[in-house]
């Protein structure tokens, strides 16, 4: 839309209470200016490390499994806690996969990443973004009154899913990271980088989870919040196979 | 830009929603339509009866006294925590009292209750709503159908009447004696029952009164369970009260068999209550009321002793139908089994016949009179197993026993009262054939709207589609329907990610308010308990009403002022009092300060007394005011001549207090009214025209936090953080300037999110019986069908109504709720001849969802008609359906928005 046009069609911000009938009115309900989008239109660079080989997370669903196995249904807390020693094990190596595969494209950084302080690092990150996350999924409808260990477990556990590849990835450079949010084209950028996919899929994963508590089927595993675990971690491996395809 | 011009849009438009709701009512009137029932009253089929006692033909019993306690919970009578009726105890233990639960049909409410206890049929769900709505019309009397009340005083006999008025509407003409009391008065505990029991008095004396049967009907219980639930503070003393008045009954009836003449008892409650005090629906607290037969002749043994052990599915003793009151007291007191009923003459009464040929008779009269009604209702193709039965019974040859007879009854029984339904189908085709029309047209309307003539953003008006189909699919699933809430939650935090990715700007600032909304929103979710699955203790409402009124008391004195406040500053009432200050010239300051003050004085005034009501309300309902607001609550009585007494069970004190109660709620109201008509006439008059919708939007707010439950008002302080943070992320995006499609659109869906969000936070659900009657008699002194309906919806919809009339607020005057009078320029109400179109697209996208939304559940009811729930989850939903397109998205979205828009203006 042309600016000269734009602002003869903008609204005219005078108290004007007896100018106009209704069809000038028509005019600007239906026409409305509309400038909000030039502001954006600039050609942001993604800036994302590329990978050599995707990286799909397959190994998750084996810990969901594993999980189930080992009495997930009727001891959610504990087991939550103990799966947890496995996700943080699997997420480091990983983790260095990510690293391995990210690695011929930077040079520079090669020669100063301390690979084990990188891992240890994003683990005590991941582990501590955990509480803003747990802080997140309240506000976003946990329970607060009940099961707050068992959601603050999940919450870890979806700390380690989300945001552990994404701090090795990036190397906990912040700025790079949040750059990526101005691209135009974010979420092609998102499907087409396997870590990135999974990680956003992890969340989405997790939403769709919240979906067959209510329903009345009254099944062990609608115990909260053992469907939004799955969902989570079941989101992970499709956000990976899903950038596979585009 | 459009082809038609705006008059012609409008009128298009309003036959769109005009034939919206002419289809949904059509479907209603098809889906609920009146039962086919015999005609005629029954007799005999032999010319001897079988229920004689003796070869003169005298009957068993020569009088009954039935007493109805409302909502007389099974547990009330029997269990060892709940029931204080320690002399019914006695009785059932020495074998003079014969106990059962009974089975009252869903829905539970009284009048279809009566219905079910009187004629033995099973209730229409009709019925349930008329109970509500229908006070006043006496269509629904059963002189045309068949009655064990017609039957009875067929035979010559005197029936008088005390209690529920109910009754006198069912039966007009038929007693001796009658007093009635009104049902609907829920707050009054005590009065309602002396009115009944003052009777007993003359009645119980035989010098003084002559009558064969004596029906009391007591509603203090419900009223009790209305208020305080079942746990309530009263619910003992009501309990002792029964208690009392039983032995009355029965040292009368003892009396009378010296005489010569037997009396028996029926003490039973029409239908339970659920955890909370309500009834409606169909838990097993509602369904499972109690029935207990009570006479000196019986010598019952075998009952275990009472009370006994708390249970939780309510069933103590044996189970019986409700309905199956009605052949037993037909053969106990020796009259035909009324035609229509479809009750089996209770097993344990055949022990007052001694010869088992009689047995036989009576058991056979009984499969007689079903089987009558049976043939009516279907044709001996259908349900051969029963027509196998039936002629192996009739077969004289062989030797059938009782309790072959008694299978046959119960399997008949089951089948009449699970098939009593025949649905209109001209009706619902039409109903849906003019919903779906009206849908299509809509969507058409909606579509070429937006993909042609604007130049919004594509992606809000689809997503609004989408969100609205995937919303109304959930009207094909009873649990997602009983579960709505969660729905709800789910959609609203899905549009708010939506609205910040697609509209509201992502920046460090709006951060602040990003987090308010949200904290606000999860505050809203955890205030109540609502869907019909889980109920938890650790609700914000339980909290504060169990454990820390005095917080409670606090936080709803800070929403009043807070109230207060915001209609003092946000709006234009101080202008528009002002009412000697040009402001052209000037003024004089000691004018402008004159106006201030009147204007402060007549809020401060009127949220004044909207507060003390409350606070009169909270301890007229059996609460302790808490020590730090105590010397309000004084003031008040002092102020009316009453001194604080602490026994509320002192009734003569009680019966002032609910005096001054009305008095409050009344004068409240109408200063409340008074304010909003003076800032109407006032700028009217005075020209001050900007802030009027805010002003409407903030005097509408105290009378609904008047109308709200005490626990519930201070959610309102919620309400307003969510509106202000809404509102700053609204305006962020206005820098630049306003896409005003654009700001509808993601105005509408928010509305639409928060409205029914906050409807469900309030407590309430998809189901009746959390319908709220405590605000529906706030100033009604007697019971006024309309009044009492309006206040009923408004205490109901109070959140939505809120949001419905805020959402014009957040369109039309932002600048207002965020208190920026440097933006007050710019906002849109000052451009008049936006009005109309800004309301006409609102409408086009409301009606977009309300009608999707309608083509769904009626479609799903019409799919479902036979499914086992449609009575328990789909009708309810089908009525508060109704209620929400009608009365919200009609009368307030559109007809009271059109009276702000263009009438006040």
């Amino acid at each position: 839309m042309a600016r000269g046009k734009g602002g003869r069609k903008s609204v005219s911000f005078q108290p004007n209470e007896s100018a106009g009938n209704s069809d000038s009115g028509e005019i600007t309900n239906g026409d409305g200016e509309h400038t909000e989008h030039q502001a954006t239109v600039s050609g942001v660079k993604p800036n994302v490390p590329s990978l050599t080989f995707p990286i799909i997370p397959v190994q998750n669903l084996l810990i969901v499994y594993y999980m189930f196995y080992s009495g997930l249904t009727e001891n959610i807390a504990d087991t939550l806690f103990s799966g947890l020693w496995t996700i943080i094990i699997t997420q480091i190596s990983s983790g260095s996969l990510i690293l391995y595969a990210s690695k011929k494209k930077t040079k520079k950084a090669q020669d100063s990443t301390n690979v084990p302080l990188l891992l240890a690092g994003s683990t005590a990150i991941a582990l501590f973004l955990s509480i803003p996350l747990f802080i997140v999924v309240i506000l976003f409808g946990a329970p607060l009154a009940e099961h707050l260990k068992e959601t603050f477990l999940l919450s870890v556990h979806l700390s380690f899913l989300i945001f552990y590849p994404l701090l090795v990835l990036f190397k906990f450079d912040l700025q790079a990271f949040a750059h990526n949010f101005q691209v135009d084209n974010m979420y092609s950028l998102i499907f087409n980088h396997s870590v990135l996919a999974s990680s956003f899929m992890t969340i989405v994963g997790t939403w769709i989870g919240v979906i067959p508590i209510p329903l009345d089927w009254d099944r062990p595993w609608q115990q909260w919040p053992i469907t939004l675990l799955v969902g989570g971690y079941l989101g992970s491996v499709v956000g990976g196979l899903v950038s596979l395809i585009f | 830009m459009s082809s038609l011009s705006l008059t012609s849009r409008w009128s298009f438009q309003l036959v769109l929603i005009v034939t919206h709701i002419v289809g949904l009512l059509f479907f209603l009137k098809g889906f609920f339509p009146s039962k086919v029932v015999l005609p005629g009253f029954n007799e005999f089929s032999d010319e001897s009866s079988p229920f004689a006692a003796n070869w003169r033909g005298a009957p068993q019993f020569d009088k009954f006294i039935v007493m109805v306690v409302d909502a007389m919970r099974s547990d009330f009578c029997y269990s060892k925590e709940r029931s204080h009726m320690t002399f019914l105890h006695g009785l059932i233990n020495d074998g003079n009292a014969i106990p059962f639960t009974a089975f009252s049909n869903p829905p539970t409410v009284t009048l279809p209750r009566l219905k079910g206890i009187t004629t033995g049929g099973t209730p229409n769900f009709l019925d349930a709503i008329l109970n509500i709505a229908d006070d006043n019309d006496n269509s629904q009397g059963l002189f045309n159908q068949d009655s064990w009340i017609h039957q009875y005083s067929k035979l010559g006999k005197k029936i008088n009447f005390f209690g529920d008025d109910t009754w006198l509407k069912l039966f007009p003409d038929q007693f001796g004696e009658t007093e009635g009391t009104n049902s609907f008065f829920v707050s009054d505990f005590t009065e309602v029952d002396n009115n009944v029991t003052r009777h007993l008095d003359v009645q119980l004396d035989p010098a003084k009164s002559e009558w064969d049967g004596l029906i009391l009907h007591y509603l203090g219980l419900d009223h009790i369970g209305h208020k305080g639930g079942p746990d309530s503070v009263f619910m003992k003393s009501k309990q002792q009260e029964m208690d009392t008045i039983l032995k009355r009954l029965y040292s009368y009836a003892q009396d009378s068999e010296k005489t010569g003449e037997n009396v028996i008892i029926v003490l039973m409650g029409d239908h339970g209550m659920n955890e909370i005090g309500n009834h409606g629906a169909s838990s097993a607290g509602e369904t499972n009321a109690a029935l207990s037969f009570i006479s000196p002749k019986f010598s019952h043994k075998g009952s275990p002793a009472a009370p006994l052990d708390d249970k939780n599915d309510y069933s103590y003793y044996s189970f019986v139908n409700q309905i199956d009151l009605v052949p037993t007291l037909a053969g106990l007191l020796n009259f035909p089994i009324p035609k229509n009923s479809l009750g089996v003459i209770i097993p344990e009464f055949l022990e007052l016949w001694k010869k088992d040929d009689q047995k036989k008779k009576i058991v056979k009269e009984n499969c007689k009179q079903l089987m009558n009604l049976f043939k009516a209702k279907h044709s001996e193709t259908e349900h051969s197993s029963i027509w196998q039965q039936w002629n192996k019974l009739e077969d004289k040859a062989v030797d059938s026993t009782i309790e072959e007879h008694y299978k046959f009854l119960l399997s008949v029984q089951e089948l009449l009262a699970t098939a009593a339904t025949n649905y209109n189908y001209e009706d619902i085709y039409l109903g849906f054939g003019l919903v779906v029309f009206s849908t299509l047209a809509v969507l058409i309307v909606y579509n070429y709207y937006f993909f042609t003539n604007s130049t919004v953003y594509l992606g809000l008006p689809i997503f609004f589609e989408l969100f609205t189909i995937a919303y109304s699919i959930h009207f094909h699933g009873s649990s997602l329907i009983e579960e709505e809430h969660q729905i709800w939650w789910l959609f609203t935090i899905l549009s708010c990610i939506f609205l910040g990715v697609t509209y509201f700007q992502v920046n460090r600032e709006a951060t602040l308010y990003w987090i308010l909304l949200s904290v606000g929103l999860r505050t809203l979710r955890a205030w109540n308990n609502s869907g019909q699955k889980y109920s938890s203790k650790y609700t914000i409402a339980s909290y504060l009403l169990n454990q820390y009124p005095s917080i409670l008391w606090l936080l709803i004195v800070v929403t009043y002022i807070g109230t207060a406040i915001i209609t003092y500053i946000q709006g234009g009432i101080v202008d528009s009092f002002s009412l000697f200050n040009d402001r052209k010239n000037g003024g004089s300051a000691d004018f402008q300060q004159a106006g201030n003050l009147f204007a402060f004085m007549s809020i401060f005034i009127s949220s004044s007394i909207s507060l003390s009501f409350k606070l009169c309300q909270y301890f007229n309902d059996g609460h302790k005011i808490p020590q730090w607001i105590n010397w309000l609550f004084v003031w008040i009585l002092r102020s009316y001549g009453v001194d604080l007494k602490y026994s509320i069970n002192d009734a003569a004190f009680k019966f002032k207090v609910q005096d001054i109660n009305i008095q409050m709620a009344r004068l409240s109201n109408y200063a409340i009214l008074g304010l909003l008509v003076s800032r109407a006439v006032l700028g009217k008059i005075r020209k001050v025209r900007s802030g009027l919708i805010t002003d409407v939007v903030n005097i509408a707010s105290l009378f609904l936090l008047q109308q709200t439950k005490y626990e519930n008002i201070p959610i309102f302080l919620v309400l307003f953080l969510i509106k202000f943070s809404f509102t700053k992320l609204v305006i962020s995006t206005q820098s630049h300037g306003i896409n005003i499609d654009q700001l509808i659109i993601a105005t509408t869906i928010f509305t639409i999110c928060v409205q029914n969000l906050s409807f469900f936070s309030f407590g309430n659900t998809n189901s009746l019986a959390t319908v709220d009657l405590s605000n529906a008699y706030n100033g009604v002194k007697s019971y006024d069908v309309f009044l009492v309906g309006l206040l009923t919806f408004v205490s109901n919809f109070a959140a939505p109504i809120y949001w419905s009339l805020s959402s014009f607020q957040i369109i039309l005057e932002p600048s207002r709720i965020i208190l920026d009078t440097s933006l007050q320029i710019k906002d849109l109400v000052n451009f008049q001849f936006l009005r109309k179109s800004i309301l006409l697209v609102k409408t086009m996208a409301s009606l977009l969802f309300y009608s999707i939304s309608a083509t769904n559940l009626v479609g799903s009811c019409i799919n479902l008609r036979f499914h086992l729930f449609i009575w328990t989850v789909f009708s309810p939903k089908l009525l508060f359906f109704a209620s929400w397109s009608i009365l919200m998205n009609f009368l307030v979205d559109l007809v009271i928005a059109f009276v702000i828009l263009f009438i006040f203006y």
